[in-house]
């Protein structure tokens, strides 16, 4: 089909048009928010193809990071944050980080997550929620890739969170995903594709 | 544009369409009406509609134009709401002069204007308006987008024109224009 739109309107109309084409632009910010949000209603759940014993080990990774999410992402009394205290000053950051990485990795987008939690870790080592969450995310790289450093940085920083935060009411389990691995074994051959 | 090609509603992926429409939707959608706090809602619920209805999708349009009809769908559906709450359709809460930077400011300034004078037009001529003359695109793409005839959509874009000069100039100017 042509276009054979009308004549352009009168000048002040045509002066009007061409004053307003860009107006109401988005920020990249608010883009990038949406997207997130959309993509957390849409992300399908994603299968992992892991064989033999990793699945089980995959499978109490999963449970960790489910309850996070009812834990709370950045800790509340008793949680995570029983790790090695921040100064004052530097908590909103690190709080504004494990949020953002959260937000990501909830949309599926667990590269960017891992960015972000890794500048949290490299902010402050000593802080608890962000080691965990970088935990998490290795677990999910792992189990997307069958990445064998993936899963190797996963219990690295799933050990460091427990020596982090003992008394954390999830330092049990986390400590059982580290056990876990240390009797696997050969795990690294098993996660080779 | 990324997504025009021949797409089906098994290729046609969600994020890709996002990535290179979301901008377009989102000023469309400020420009038919929906305000700065309810925009981003509108946006998403564009996405979630068209995501929902990708297996309706045949192909025969342009996943873009097939986009731009859920939006101008889901702008009335808010335009609609927000009549019967009697909220001010567009311009969201003011800020503060002394507190807003110059370039935000001034947006704010052009995006009231704009409103101002849209909000003139009957609904189905500002709609037009908004598609052809602000966002460029075809006539007969607006048509598909909006299930009209060509010769309906230019039709109304001659009507929203004249509308439009009315608003700007006042009834005696552009009666001799």
């Amino acid at each position: 089909m042509s276009d054979e739109r009308p004549p352009e309107g009168p000048e002040v109309v045509r002066d009007f048009l061409a004053r307003h084409r860009h107006t109401g632009e988005p920020t990249d910010a608010a883009v990038e928010r949406v997207h997130r949000r959309l993509l957390a209603r849409v992300q399908p759940t994603r299968r992992w193809s892991l064989p033999g014993e990793v699945w089980a080990a995959a499978a109490v990774l999963a449970v960790v990071v489910a309850l996070q999410g009812l834990m709370g992402l950045v800790g509340g009394p008793g949680s995570a944050d029983a790790g090695v205290a921040p100064p004052d000053e530097r908590v909103a950051r690190l709080e504004g980080l494990v949020r953002q990485g959260s937000d990501l990795s909830q949309a599926g987008n667990w590269d960017g997550a891992r960015t972000v939690f890794e500048e949290c870790v490299r902010l402050e080592p000593g802080y608890a929620p962000c080691v965990k969450h970088l935990a998490s995310v290795f677990a999910k790289i792992a189990g997307r890739d069958s990445s064998q450093v993936a899963i190797d940085q996963s219990f690295t920083w799933f050990k460091r969170y427990v020596e982090l935060a003992p008394s954390a009411p999830d330092a049990p389990q986390c400590q059982k995903i580290v056990d876990t691995w240390k009797e696997c074994g050969n795990c690294a051959e098993t996660f080779v594709p | 544009m990324l997504v025009r090609s021949a797409m089906s509603s098994e290729s046609l992926d969600i994020s890709r369409l996002y990535a290179a429409e979301a901008r377009r939707v989102w000023r469309m959608l400020r420009r038919l009406g929906v305000s700065e706090a309810a925009v981003e809602d509108a946006v998403q619920d564009v996405f979630l509609t068209a995501h929902q209805s990708l297996k309706r999708f045949e192909g025969r349009a342009q996943p873009s134009t097939w986009l731009l009809g859920i939006a101008v769908r889901v702008a009335a559906n808010v335009r609609r709401s927000t009549q019967r709450r009697g909220v001010l359709g567009v311009g969201g809460p003011a800020t503060e002069p002394e507190e807003a930077a110059d370039e935000a400011l001034q947006q704010q300034r052009d995006l009231r204007e704009l409103e101002q004078v849209l909000s003139r037009l009957p609904d189905e001529q500002r709609e037009v308006v908004v598609l052809m003359d602000l966002e460029q695109l075809p006539g007969p793409e607006v048509a598909e987008a909006l299930g009209l005839k060509v010769n309906t959509v230019y039709s109304r874009l001659r009507l929203g024109r004249a509308a439009l000069a009315l608003a700007l100039n006042g009834p005696e100017r552009s009666a001799h224009e």
